[in-house]
């Protein structure tokens, strides 16, 4: 008995002690510390804006929030913005600023426009800091909030609508109460388990009297119901004890989705937006609810109540109204008339969502819609756009073969898009780089594998458009029925569309049936029967939308939505269904087999988000499923080896979200991505575990793909644009042996050597910039552990051994990448006074092959890199070299030069402050010849006066090395005769020098000192 | 049965209690790990050669720091041939900026403020109570991988630092603060490593500076002399041009 008790004693103190570990060392997301994606935007066009909210007292602070693309911050009124909820949820559906105090925000997320495609969200959330920190505060399984309505005499008064779950019936709905600031929660109002709270408006100045909209509302993958016998409004007189319905007046029966919307110049006024079965529009009540009136019917304030519905009051005028819709409606009557400024052109994005009125100044309107955010100073009649907020919601993306590579994808409701992972211009890839090729929603963008000139792209319901870059022609290549009695073609709103991986001039689209066409569209080959489960139930989409019928290929169902023909064998296709279905035909379609049954622990119907057929291995094939359209949240993955006769699980506890993608490596068949609606996931080991990379975040990632060129993995994320990890080739290299090791050199790509180029811009801060690549070469290393103690620096040395550059190196555990310039230093001009040219960029290194060396205190890990010169510019060898020679000859006089530059007006300082009165006259005497001889070489003063000797080397130097070819003859005669006029000054400086032995003599005999000055060894060494 | 239980509950909660992390033990802590109190509090200057490093530019730019408690702060840093002095002596913070004049003069408010919190980064976990700064420990959090506490620092003017803190060692290895800039509120943090020992105490040689996730610059030491006599002077604005 004792030494039971001992036993647990003991482990009890070793599991305290000794956290778990296991023996397999295995990947985690430290390990990307040092790959991190970058952005590249666009914000040409925006994304989806869901709410937007300023400071009264200071409204240049204005909060931002995207569909699903996070939360945003601008402290000078919206010209630039700020990330600040990066590590929380990407969907934003409600934020709240605390007036009294404005550093307390609460933002609500998971979106509210309940479309087809909306992301969830995970809770309400608080910061008291202005955003810098942000803590969840309850309603974590609310899965979307509409609003957050503080009282405004008391801060820790808190309401919250959580309209709740989109797909499936939940508790977790109704108006949420908080009287301590968010410490605690009680319902206050709910109806029943499909009835959420989609408004809640405080009176401000009675703020006891609540008013509350209650919705029922439902989406199925195949349909949408606005409206029920839950939908009503309700107030309350005491801060929500009790409750009464307030319905005399509006439209009898069921209603749908009412917002409302009090005048905060006038409290007993409210209006309300109603969707009803009949007379849906504007109603008013001037007496807090009692009694309604309708003012307006027109289609645009009434239109699509489960995207729009919501408007704002103008703070200071109660008949000033923005109503929201598929244009900014405005009514300068109580909603009698409205007017719509951009309703015919205007240039701004339809889709308005969300509207911030500036309290100080009426004047000035926000509106955040399906585009971006746009801002008027005129009451809303003209907007400018902002196009700073990188949020824009890809579908799928693809990639060109050019140098650099191009991007192509599709976006929500921002059409089709091809823009440039790089660009040459030093502010990055900017908005103007990017290019549309077609409108609607975007989704597949694929450039024509060998045709420069083809762009195949589609948008929602299969509309499918081969559009001709050089021509600006499009032409709608969509298959359509061609026998008499055929039944019409489904599509998807996403329907897939696929390239062969083996044939150029081979395309597919799938409908219920897959079309295969080699004549670029002209003709379709239906190759399969219906693949679909052609369940007449889930086809009603003509009837969807509830009390409001919306029928836009949204709800479309028993579709194709993935498509995938095995790069080894053009007979193998693999197709996955929206409703669950995962074929595979080995003859080119003529037989096709549903094998979806053979996957264990997968749910009936479930959507196949992506299927994947392995260019390793013609057997295999990976599958992703995504449930969440029927309230599923959780992730399927799954692989086959046997053609889909039998399915093994790839999920596993470290990943988050429904997947969206998976994707094989194109080199290393251990190497999986896969994303979900909550980021990108890597695995080294086929799918066994699984590690987040954290700089993606948690936004969605709908698609990605591998650049074969370049090895970067390309991301189409939704609502973060597109983002590129540089050169996954380290992670190819990774495995358990190095993971182990306490550091490792991994391989890199080789790194080009481009010469820089510079464009005169001056485009302001109100511009989003895309990040370019580094221009340099990449290091990449391993560490097991941070490195804290003792020496850590990376070295690079050429073919002789000589150490060329030294930096400090990355310090983080997992995989480091720092970028070498590879260039020499800068020249050493030396010091001068006056302002003078300086030129402080080294001279380019020859291309070939260098030693990387990390030195970790006592160790050392050694490995090559490779520069290349740039094939673009393409400069013969003989050219690059002759170069090459002419700027070190440069570069060596700059050196000589700096190196007399820097004596001289040593000297001259140390005579000033021996002969500050000036009374020694041979010092005086010497110091002028000193300072005539200084001034022929450097600039004393002035602005761009004629450069002097040091800056006509200068100037060429850098005109030189600012082109990768041959120098003109011009220059290369140049360098010899400004060589000969920096021998002319050495003999000047020679003679100097002889005279400073005497000068010396005299300043011996009169101070006890010597004028000093330096070998050019010691000049070399100095800093 | 029940007995059982109890007495492993009690244990859990003894041996949880001992090893569980105060603020006081983990200074403790810090203090051992950087060579001890005594040491630390017998810091009075502090002059540091060392380079600011543009990696991806291959700029380096020579700099020296010139410390001297309680409040006194001088560096130089080499830009293009020129020299950039920033000084605090106390009362006066002062720059000389050569692409603007040769002549030193007062800085801006800004620049200023920026110099002062620059003071305030010696050794704050040292001296806290002295110089009224409230430290909280906000618990266990990760850093790139690396488990570490989370410090909150509250100086007398309400700035806010966070020190991140090796759970192994107790030795900082990021602090973190907002900084405006510019009309933009920014994430700045510092990351230390190669920390050495210089009289007995742990320096870090290396401090990355980041900005939103990007390195925007690193200061790389290879000189730290500890209590060496330095002139009041130098800190103070010289009356007229050198």
């Amino acid at each position: 008995m004792k030494i039971c008790k001992k036993f647990i004693l003991y482990l009890v103190v070793f599991l305290v002690v000794f956290p778990a570990f296991s023996s397999k060392i295995k990947l985690d997301s430290s390990a990307f510390n040092g790959l991190r994606a970058r952005s590249i935007g666009p914000a040409v066009m925006g994304g989806r804006i869901t709410a937007i909210e300023g400071v009264n007292s200071n409204p240049n602070i204005i909060y931002v929030g995207a569909a699903g693309g996070g939360l945003w911050k601008s402290i000078n009124g919206g010209t630039t913005f700020v990330p600040i909820f990066d590590d929380y949820t990407m969907s934003i559906g409600a934020i709240a600023i605390d007036q009294k105090n404005p550093d307390t925000v609460w933002v609500g997320t998971g979106e509210t426009n309940m479309r087809n495609t909306v992301s969830v969200g995970t809770g309400l959330y608080k910061s008291t800091d202005g955003g810098k920190h942000w803590k969840r505060v309850g309603l974590e399984n609310s899965e979307r909030i509409a609003k957050i309505a503080i009282d405004p005499t008391n801060s820790k008064i808190v309401y919250v609508a959580v309209p709740g779950h989109l797909w499936n019936d939940s508790k977790d709905r109704g108006l949420y109460k908080s009287t301590d600031g968010g410490k605690t929660w009680k319902k206050i109002l709910y109806v029943d388990e499909k009835t959420g709270c989609i408004d809640v408006e405080v009176d401000p100045q009675r703020p006891e009297v609540i008013y509350a909209s209650m919705w029922q509302f439902r989406r199925k993958p195949y349909f949408f119901t606005s409206g029920g016998p839950g939908s009503n409004i309700y107030r309350s007189d005491d801060g929500g004890k009790t409750w009464k319905k307030i319905r005399k007046g509006l439209p009898k029966g069921e209603l749908g989705r009412v917002s409302l919307a009090i005048a905060p110049s006038r409290p007993g006024t409210i209006y309300a937006n109603v969707e009803a079965k009949k007379k849906s529009g504007l109603y008013v009540s001037y007496d807090m609810g009692e009694n309604w009136k309708f003012v307006n019917g027109s289609n645009f304030v009434k239109m699509r109540p489960f995207y729009f519905s919501h408007f704002v009051v103008d703070p200071k005028d109660f008949r000033r109204l923005y109503v929201t819709g598929l244009f900014l409606s405005i009514s300068k009557n109580g909603g009698k008339s409205f007017s719509f400024p951009f309703s015919m052109g205007g240039g701004v994005h339809p889709d308005i969502h969300a509207i911030w009125i500036n309290p100080n100044n009426t004047k000035q309107v926000f509106v955040g819609c399906d585009g971006g955010v746009y801002r008027s100073n005129n009451y809303g009649q003209q907007f400018e756009f902002l196009a700073n907020l990188p949020v824009s919601q890809f579908y799928h993306v693809y990639y060109d073969l050019e140098t650099p590579y191009n991007v192509y994808g599709g976006l929500q409701d921002n059409g089709a898009w091809y823009g440039p992972s790089k660009s040459f211009s030093s502010y990055g890839i900017q908005n103007k780089d990017w290019k549309n090729v077609g409108g609607g929603d975007g989704f597949y963008v694929y450039p024509h594998p060998k045709d420069k000139d083809i762009i195949y792209y589609s948008w929602q319901g299969g509309e499918f458009v081969r559009y001709n870059r050089r021509t600006n022609e499009s032409k709608s290549i969509k298959p359509l029925p061609t026998k008499k009695g055929e039944p019409e073609y489904r599509f998807n709103w996403n329907a897939a569309v696929a390239l062969s991986p083996n044939d150029p001039e081979t395309i597919y689209i799938g409908a219920q049936y897959l079309f295969k066409s080699t004549d670029r569209g002209d003709t379709w080959v239906k190759i399969s029967p219906d693949l679909t489960t052609n369940d007449p139930e889930k086809q009603q989409q003509a009837k969807s939308g509830g009390l409001t019928p919306d029928n836009t290929t949204a709800e479309n169902h028993c579709t194709i939505v993935s498509i995938s023909e095995s790069p080894l064998n053009k007979n193998l296709i693999w197709v996955g269904t929206d409703d669950g279905n995962l074929q595979i035909t080995k003859d080119g379609g003529k037989n096709w087999e549903n094998v979806v049954k053979n996957i264990k622990n997968l749910p009936v119907n479930t959507w196949c988000s992506s299927v994947v057929a392995s260019k390793f291995k013609e057997g295999r094939a990976y599958a992703t499923f995504d449930g969440h359209r029927t309230g599923d949240m959780k992730t399927y993955i799954f692989v086959t080896e046997d053609y889909g006769k039998t399915w093994k699980s790839l999920t596993t506890s470290e990943i988050k979200g429904y997947a969206h993608i998976i994707r094989e490596d194109i080199k290393n068949e251990n190497l999986l991505f896969l994303g979900t609606e909550f980021g990108l996931y890597v695995s080294i080991d086929r799918g066994e575990s699984w590690a987040k990379v954290k700089s993606v975040h948690n936004v969605a990632v709908r698609d990605i793909q591998i650049h074969p060129k370049t090895n970067d993995l390309i991301l189409a994320t939704h609502g973060r644009g597109i983002l590129i990890i540089d050169d996954i080739t380290p992670l190819r290299a990774l495995n358990e042996d190095i993971l182990k090791s306490p550091a490792y050199m991994l391989p890199s790509r080789p790194s080009v050597m481009r010469t820089p180029t510079y464009f005169q811009e001056f485009p302001g801060n109100g511009e989003f910039f895309g990040e370019n690549p580094p221009e340099g070469a990449m290091i990449t290393y391993y560490l097991k552990k941070r490195h804290i103690f003792g020496t850590l620096k990376v070295q690079v040395l050429d073919k002789n051994g000589k150490i060329i550059q030294e930096f400090p190196g990355g310090k983080s555990r997992g995989i480091n990448r720092i970028y070498w310039s590879m260039r020499y230093k800068g020249p050493k001009m030396g010091r001068s006074p006056g302002l003078s040219i300086m030129i402080n960029v080294g001279p380019m290194v020859p291309e070939g092959e260098y030693t990387v060396r990390l030195i970790k205190n006592k160790k050392i890990y050694e490995s090559k890199i490779k520069l290349i010169p740039d094939p673009i510019a393409a400069h013969s060898k003989e050219d690059r070299e002759i170069r090459y020679k002419a700027v070190m000859k440069l570069y060596g006089m700059l050196e000589r030069l700096g190196y007399i530059v820097d004596n001289v007006s040593s000297l001259i300082k140390q005579i000033e402050k021996l002969n500050k009165k000036k009374k020694y006259k041979k010092l005086n005497q010497f110091k002028n010849e000193l300072e005539a001889f200084n001034k022929t070489l450097v600039q004393y003063e002035g602005f761009m006066t004629e450069p002097k000797l040091r800056g006509r080397v200068s100037l060429l130097y850098s005109s030189v090395m600012m082109y990768g070819g041959r120098p003109t003859n011009s220059q290369l005669h140049n360098i010899d005769v400004l060589e000969y006029e920096i021998e002319k000054a050495k003999k000047r400086y020679d003679y100097l020098m002889r005279k400073l032995i005497s000068v010396n003599k005299y300043v011996k005999k009169k101070f006890r000192k010597k004028l000093r000055i330096l070998t050019f060894e010691e000049y070399k060494k100095k800093d | 049965m029940r007995k059982k239980i109890i007495l492993v509950l009690i244990i859990f909660l003894i041996v949880h209690f001992v090893f569980s992390m105060t603020l006081e033990k983990l200074l403790q802590k810090n203090y051992e790990a950087k060579g001890g109190l005594e040491n630390l509090k017998a810091i009075k200057t502090l002059y540091i050669e060392g380079k600011m490093i543009n990696t991806q530019q291959n700029v380096e730019m020579p700099m020296k720091m010139w410390f001297k408690k309680p409040n006194k702060i001088r560096t130089e840093v080499e830009m293009m041939g020129k020299k950039i002095v920033q000084a605090y002596d106390g009362e006066k913070a002062w720059w000389i900026m050569p692409f603007l004049g040769p002549e030193p003069k007062l800085m801006p408010e800004e620049q200023a403020k920026n110099i002062k919190e620059q003071k305030d980064s010696l050794s704050p976990l040292v001296d806290y109570k002295k110089r009224g700064i409230k430290i909280e420990l906000l618990g266990k959090d990760d850093f790139e991988g690396t488990e570490v506490y989370k410090l909150k620092l509250t100086y007398k003017n309400g700035k806010v630092v966070y020190y991140y803190l090796d759970a192994d060692t107790g030795i900082e290895l990021k602090a973190e603060s907002f900084v405006s800039r510019g009309g933009e509120e920014r994430k700045v943090e510092t990351v230390f490593s190669d920390y050495k020992k210089v009289n007995g105490i742990y320096f870090p040689f290396t401090m990355e500076m980041k900005s939103g996730d990007i390195n925007s610059g690193t200061m790389s030491f290879t000189k730290i002399e500890v209590n060496k006599e330095i002139p009041d002077s130098i800190f103070e604005m010289p009356k007229k041009e050198k």
